[in-house]
C-alpha cells in the first residue's frame, strides 16, 4: 500500500511540477544525472562562494518575510510556503547572528533578535516547544525545545539581555525533568521513541550549564552522551535508533547522522573529553572516504555502511561542517578538502539561473536531485541554513586574494609558482630552485604540523647560513606558526631564555648547531620537538636527551602542500632586542606588518627575478627579512656568501654578480679601510641599501665611487617599525647631511611620523625631540611584555586614539629630511646592532657586587664604528678583575656587547645631579 | 722589518686586550688566529692592519688575500707584511 501510494504522489508530483514556473530544477538536475554529475563539478572561488552565502542569506530572510510570524518556513514546488517551524527557526538565529556580525548588517541581527522573541512568545508553559510546523500544534518535542535554546543563547551572548538566558533555562530545566534514568528521552520525543540524534541537544544543555553554572544541566547532557556511546554506536562507528523515523532506524538518513556526529564533537570539544571525540570521528571517517572514493555521499545508511538513495543536502552540509571542526582540532587537512568540495558540490546545485523567484532563489533543495526521497521539490529552510554554516565556516579557512596578499609566506610561494625552475637560493656552491627549496620546506612544515603542538604559535630555528636554516624558515612560516631566530653564537642562557619566552615547542636545526643543542638541552629541562632535517643516524644523541622528540632526515617524506591558515594579525617572526632591565624585549612583528614593508619595497624599487641578492645579516637580526623576502617576492636568487666572512665581501659581490646589496654600513667603511671600494669595483650592483647604524657621508660616496651604477640608499628604522619605515637616496651633490652623518631621509609615505618633546607635545619642524611612529608597520607591542609595551606605545594628545611607537631617538627635521642626532635613553648601536647599556652594567654589577658601574659606547676615530667601554668602581674589599668580568659577560651577552674595555677605576665621576659622568669618563680615559 | 718585529708590535698593540682574555704574550704562537680566538672581531683585526701598515710603512693588497690564505694567523700576518714588503 505504502508503495503504491509513494507511486501515486511521485508520479503526481513530477506531472504537476511541470506546470510551475520553477520546472526548470527537474530539467537542471536531470541534465546534471546524465552529465555525471558531481564527478565534473569544477571548484568554486572563495568569491563565488561568498555571492551563494549572500543569496541563501537572502532566501532565508525571504522565508521569514513570507511568515505571518517571525519564525522561517519552507518552500514547496507544489504546495508552495508551509508555516513556521519553531525548531529550525531556533538555530537558524545563530546563523544568521553570525553572518550579520560578518557583515556588519545590523538589520540581519535584528531579524534574528525578533525569531527569538517570537519564540519566546509561543514557549509552552511547561518551558519546551511544540514539534513540527506552528501551524500543527504538537505537544512539546525534546530535539526541537533543544535546537531553540541554541538560537536564545546566541541572542543573550549578543546584548546580555535576561529574558533569553531565562527562557533558555526554563526549557533546559523541562529538558531535565523530561529525561529518563537511562539517559535517553523517550517521553516527548518524537513518535515516544528515544533517540541518538539527541547528542544534539546535549550541546545546548552543555552552553546552559557554562553560562547558569547550575551541573544539573552538565549531568543530565552526560548521561544523554554516555549512553549514546556505551549503549547505541556499534564498533564500527554506526549508530541504532538514529532514523527520525522508527521503520527505518535500520538504514537512517545522513541528516540525522550528522546531528548525532556533531553533538558528540561540540560536545567533545567543549568538554575536553577524547571519547567522544573519538566517537564521533569514527563515523565521520567513514563518510569521507565514502565521499573520497564516490564523489558523492548517499542519502541514508545502513549498519554496514551500505548507503542507499539519492544526496541527501542538508546531510551533505552538515557531515562538512562536522568535517571541518575535526581539521581545526588537527585531524588532517584531507577533512578540510573533502569539506571544500563538498561546498563547490553544494553552490553547483544551488545556483541557478538569474531571473529565478525571490521563492526559490538562493536555496538548497532537500535532496539532489529535486526528486529525491528527501523532502521532494521541496526547499526545507534547515538545508540551506547548514548549506550557510558550511560556507561561513569554509570562509574562516580560505583567505580572501588580499587576505593571501598579507600573508609572508604566501610572497614565496607565489614565486614558486610562477617561476619553479628558477634558482632561489645559492649556498655552499650549490644552487636551489624554487622549486626544490619548496618541496625541502613543506617535509619540514609537514612534519611540524604533525608533530607540534596547535596552540603552539612558534617554532624556533637554530643555525648557520645553511640551506636548512632558510627551508626551516619556510617550513615554520607553511606550517602557519611565527619562526624565532636563534643564533649559536649567542651565549648558551641567553638562548634558553629565548626559548622560554617565546613558548616554543620545535626547534629545527641542521648539523653543524647539534653541539650547541646538546649544551642547551644539559642546561635545561626543555622537553623539545627537534626537526634535523639533514641528519641521518643521532642515535647516540638522542639516547642522551629522553624526555625530547627528535625527527630526522628520514621522518621528513611528506611533501604535500600544506594548507596555510595564518591570518595577516598572525606573528611572522619572533626577534629579541636588548633590554634596560637585564631582559631581552621580544619583538613580534604580523604578517601585516611585513608585508606592508614589502608592499613599499617593490613598489618603489625595481627588483625582478633576474636579480641575486646579498645575505649579509645573521637571522637573528631583522634586517635579515629583507635579504630573505624582498628576494623571493621578487623572484630572484638568494646567494649567501661562501664562508661568512666580512673580509672577502668584496670578492663575494664580484664573483657572484650580486645586484642587490644590503649591509650595515660598518662593512663599507670596513672595505673601505682595505681599500677594497676602487672605482667600478662591483658593476653589477644596481641597488646598495644601508640600514641599522649612521652612515656617514663619506663612506656613502666611497661606496658610490665603487657602484657606480648603484643607486646608494641608506634606510632608518627600528625592529618595532619593521626593517625600514625612512629611506634616503644618495645624489651626486648636496647631500642633506648633519655633522657628517647622512640624512634618514624622508618617512615611507604609507607610514604616519611625529617628533615630540618630554611632555608628549608635538613638534615643528627644526626642533630636536623624540621620533613617534604609527601605521601598518608598527607593531602592537612586546610579545607577553605589558610593562615593556607600556613605556613604548602611547598615546599623543591630539593625535587621536590610535597607538603611537615611541622609538626614544632623537631627531630633527630640516627642509624635510630627518636627522638622527642620538638617543634618548641607554641604547647604542654597535656594528648595526642594538645595544642597551644599562643590560651591560646589570650584568657587570651582578657579577662585580659593584654599584657603581657605567658603559659607555665610543667611536674613537670618528667614523661611526662604536665600541663598548665599560668602568666599575669596585666596592670595599673586592678584587675584582677585569678578565673576571668580561668572562661573566660572555656568559650572559651576545658577542657584540661585550666591553672593548673594562676600566676599574677608583672613583666614579658624579655630574651636578649626582649622576654618573659617563662625558667625564669618556674625556678622562678614551681621549 | 722582520717577523720578530711585527710579533712585537702585535703583542704591544693587543696588551690590554691579552690581560683581559688572559692570554700569556708566548702563548701567541705562528697559527694562533686573532679572529677565530675571538680576541679581535674583523672590524678591529682591520683597524689592527691599517696600524700596522703606517708602522712599517708598507701597502697590503688586499684584494689578492685567498680564503684558504689563514691571513689572521700570526704566520699569516708575517706573510702578507714579509711578501708586500
Amino acid at each position: 500500500m505504502g508503495l503504491i501510494n509513494s507511486l501515486y504522489l511521485y508520479s503526481k508530483y513530477i506531472s504537476l511540477s511541470m506546470f510551475q514556473k520553477e520546472r526548470g530544477f527537474v530539467f537542471r538536475d536531470f541534465s546534471y544525472l546524465i552529465s555525471s554529475f558531481p564527478k565534473s563539478i569544477n571548484k568554486y572561488s572563495a568569491k563565488g562562494k561568498k555571492e551563494a552565502t549572500e543569496n541563501a542569506v537572502n532566501w532565508l530572510l525571504h522565508s521569514q518575510k513570507m511568515m505571518k510570524d517571525q519564525g522561517f518556513g519552507s518552500y514547496h514546488i507544489i504546495n508552495k510556503w508551509s508555516s513556521s517551524y519553531p525548531e529550525t527557526s531556533g538555530y537558524i538565529i545563530p546563523t544568521l547572528i553570525e553572518f550579520g556580525e560578518k557583515t556588519n548588517n545590523q538589520t540581519i541581527i535584528e531579524k534574528a533578535i525578533s525569531a527569538a522573541d517570537w519564540l519566546i512568545k509561543i514557549q509552552k508553559e511547561s518551558g519546551g516547544w511544540q514539534g513540527g510546523r506552528v501551524e500543527d500544534d504538537n505537544p512539546e518535542i525534546v530535539f526541537n525545545t533543544g535546537q531553540i535554546i541554541r538560537g536564545l543563547l546566541a541572542v543573550y551572548n549578543l546584548n546580555k539581555e535576561k529574558k533569553y538566558l531565562n527562557s533558555a533555562i526554563k526549557a533546559a530545566d523541562w529538558l531535565c525533568s523530561v529525561q529518563s534514568d537511562e539517559g535517553f528521552w523517550k517521553k516527548n520525543a518524537l513518535m515516544n521513541r528515544e533517540r541518538v540524534y539527541d547528542s544534539y541537544v546535549d550541546v545546548p544543555l552543555i552552553l546552559v550549564y557554562l553560562l547558569s553554572s547550575e551541573k544539573k544541566y552538565l549531568v543530565a547532557a552526560r548521561k544523554n552522551l554516555d549512553w549514546i556511546i556505551n549503549k547505541k554506536q556499534k564498533p564500527n562507528g554506526w549508530f541504532e535508533d538514529c532514523d527520525n523515523t522508527i521503520k527505518n532506524n535500520d538504514r537512517p538518513i545522513l541528516h540525522t547522522i550528522s546531528y548525532t556526529i556533531d553533538g558528540l564533537l561540540d560536545s567533545g570539544i567543549i568538554l575536553d573529553d577524547n571519547k567522544l571525540i573519538e566517537a564521533a570521528e569514527k563515523p565521520a571517517k567513514v563518510l569521507l572516504e565514502k565521499f573520497q572514493k564516490d564523489g558523492f555521499l548517499n542519502g541514508r545508511f545502513n549498519s554496514k555502511w551500505e548507503g542507499s538513495e539519492y544526496m541527501l543536502l542538508t546531510g551533505c552540509a552538515q557531515i562538512a561542517i562536522v568535517w571541518m571542526k575535526l581539521y581545526k582540532i588537527g585531524k588532517g587537512k584531507e577533512y578540510l578538502k573533502a569539506a571544500k568540495m563538498m561546498n563547490s558540490i553544494l553552490v553547483t546545485i544551488q545556483k541557478r539561473s538569474k531571473n529565478e523567484s525571490l521563492d526559490t532563489k538562493g536555496a538548497l533543495s532537500g535532496s539532489f536531485p529535486i526528486w529525491g526521497r528527501y523532502e521532494p521539490f521541496a526547499f526545507p529552510n534547515w538545508a540551506t541554513k547548514y548549506f550557510i554554516d558550511s560556507l561561513m565556516l569554509e570562509n574562516n579557512f580560505t583567505l580572501t586574494e588580499k587576505d593571501r596578499h598579507k600573508i609572508l609566506i604566501k610572497r614565496f610561494e607565489s614565486a614558486v609558482a610562477q617561476y619553479p625552475n628558477r634558482s632561489a637560493l645559492e649556498v655552499s656552491g650549490k644552487s636551489f630552485s624554487y622549486f626544490e627549496l619548496n618541496t625541502f620546506s613543506d617535509n619540514i612544515a609537514n612534519c611540524i604540523i604533525e608533530n607540534s603542538e596547535k596552540e603552539c604559535k612558534m617554532a624556533a630555528v637554530l643555525g648557520a647560513k645553511s640551506l636548512e636554516t632558510y627551508a626551516a624558515v619556510l617550513g615554520i612560516l607553511k606550517a602557519s606558526k611565527a619562526y624565532v631566530p636563534l643564533n649559536p653564537r649567542f651565549p648558551i642562557a641567553r638562548t634558553i631564555n629565548m626559548i622560554k619566552k617565546s613558548g616554543v615547542d620545535t626547534i629545527i636545526l641542521s648539523h653543524e648547531s647539534l653541539g650547541y643543542l646538546k649544551e642547551i638541552l644539559l642546561k635545561s629541562d626543555f622537553s623539545l620537538k627537534i626537526i634535523l632535517p639533514n641528519v641521518e643516524d643521532a642515535a647516540e644523541f638522542i639516547s642522551c636527551f629522553q624526555a625530547c622528540k627528535f625527527y630526522l632526515k628520514s621522518d621528513l617524506k611528506n611533501s604535500e602542500n600544506p594548507i596555510i591558515n595564518s591570518t595577516a594579525k598572525d606573528i611572522a617572526y619572533l626577534l629579541f632586542t636588548s633590554g634596560s632591565t637585564g631582559e631581552p624585549k621580544a619583538v613580534a612583528v604580523s604578517n601585516f606588518n611585513v608585508t606592508s614593508y614589502l608592499d613599499f619595497i617593490s613598489e618603489n624599487y625595481d627588483l625582478t627575478e633576474n636579480d641575486r641578492f646579498s645575505q649579509t645579516f645573521d637571522l637573528t637580526f631583522d634586517l635579515s627579512v629583507h635579504d630573505m623576502f624582498v628576494c623571493w617576492q621578487s623572484g630572484g636568487c638568494l646567494v649567501i656568501p661562501e664562508k661568512d666572512s666580512s673580509f672577502f665581501m668584496s670578492k663575494y659581490i664580484k664573483n657572484n654578480k650580486v645586484s642587490v646589496w644590503f649591509s650595515v654600513p660598518s662593512l663599507a667603511v670596513m672595505m673601505s679601510k682595505m681599500r677594497l671600494l676602487k672605482t667600478d669595483a662591483f658593476p653589477a650592483l644596481k641597488y646598495s641599501f644601508f640600514c641599522g647604524e649612521p652612515f656617514f657621508i663619506n663612506t656613502a660616496l666611497d661606496w658610490q665611487k665603487a657602484a657606480s651604477k648603484s643607486k646608494v640608499i641608506n634606510l632608518y628604522g627600528p625592529s618595532e617599525t619593521t626593517i625600514a619605515i625612512s629611506n634616503c637616496e644618495l645624489k651626486n651633490e648636496n647631500n642633506p647631511q648633519k655633522n657628517g652623518v647622512f640624512s634618514i631621509g624622508k618617512v615611507f609615505p604609507t607610514q604616519e611620523y611625529c617628533i615630540i618633546n618630554d611632555k608628549i607635545e608635538v613638534l615643528q619642524s627644526g626642533e630636536k625631540g623624540e621620533l613617534c611612529f604609527r601605521g601598518s608597520q608598527v607593531i602592537n607591542g612586546y610579545f607577553n611584555d605589558p610593562e615593556s609595551t607600556d613605556r613604548s606605545f602611547i598615546q599623543i594628545p591630539g593625535k587621536g586614539n590610535k597607538m603611537w611607537y615611541k622609538t626614544g631617538d632623537l631627531i630633527i627635521e630640516e627642509t624635510g629630511n630627518l636627522f638622527y642626532l642620538g638617543r634618548l635613553d641607554s641604547e647604542v648601536k654597535v656594528g648595526g646592532f642594538r645595544v642597551n647599556l644599562q643590560e651591560i652594567d646589570y650584568i657587570i654589577m651582578k657579577s662585580s657586587g659593584s654599584e657603581f658601574v657605567a658603559s659607555v659606547s665610543f667611536s674613537k676615530a670618528n667614523d661611526g664604528v662604536n665600541k663598548l667601554y665599560s668602568f666599575v668602581c669596585p666596592a670595599k674589599n673586592s678584587t675584582i678583575l677585569e678578565s673576571g668580568i668580561i668572562s661573566s659577560c660572555k656568559e650572559k651577552l651576545p658577542w657584540y656587547m661585550i666591553p672593548e674595555k673594562v676600566f676599574i677605576i677608583e672613583k666614579m665621576p658624579l655630574n651636578k645631579n649626582g649622576k654618573i659622568d659617563k662625558r667625564e669618563l669618556i674625556e678622562k680615559y678614551l681621549k | 722589518m722582520n717577523a720578530a718585529e711585527i710579533k712585537n708590535y702585535i703583542i704591544e698593540n693587543l696588551k690590554d686586550k691579552l690581560k683581559q682574555f688572559e692570554i700569556n704574550s708566548n702563548e701567541i704562537k705562528k697559527d694562533f688566529d686573532f679572529v677565530q680566538s675571538g680576541l679581535l672581531d674583523s672590524m678591529a683585526f682591520v683597524e689592527m692592519i691599517a696600524g700596522m701598515e703606517q708602522h712599517f710603512n708598507i701597502e697590503i693588497d688586499f684584494e689578492k688575500i685567498d680564503e684558504d690564505d689563514g691571513f689572521t694567523t700570526l704566520s699569516g700576518i708575517n706573510e702578507l707584511f714579509l711578501k708586500a714588503k
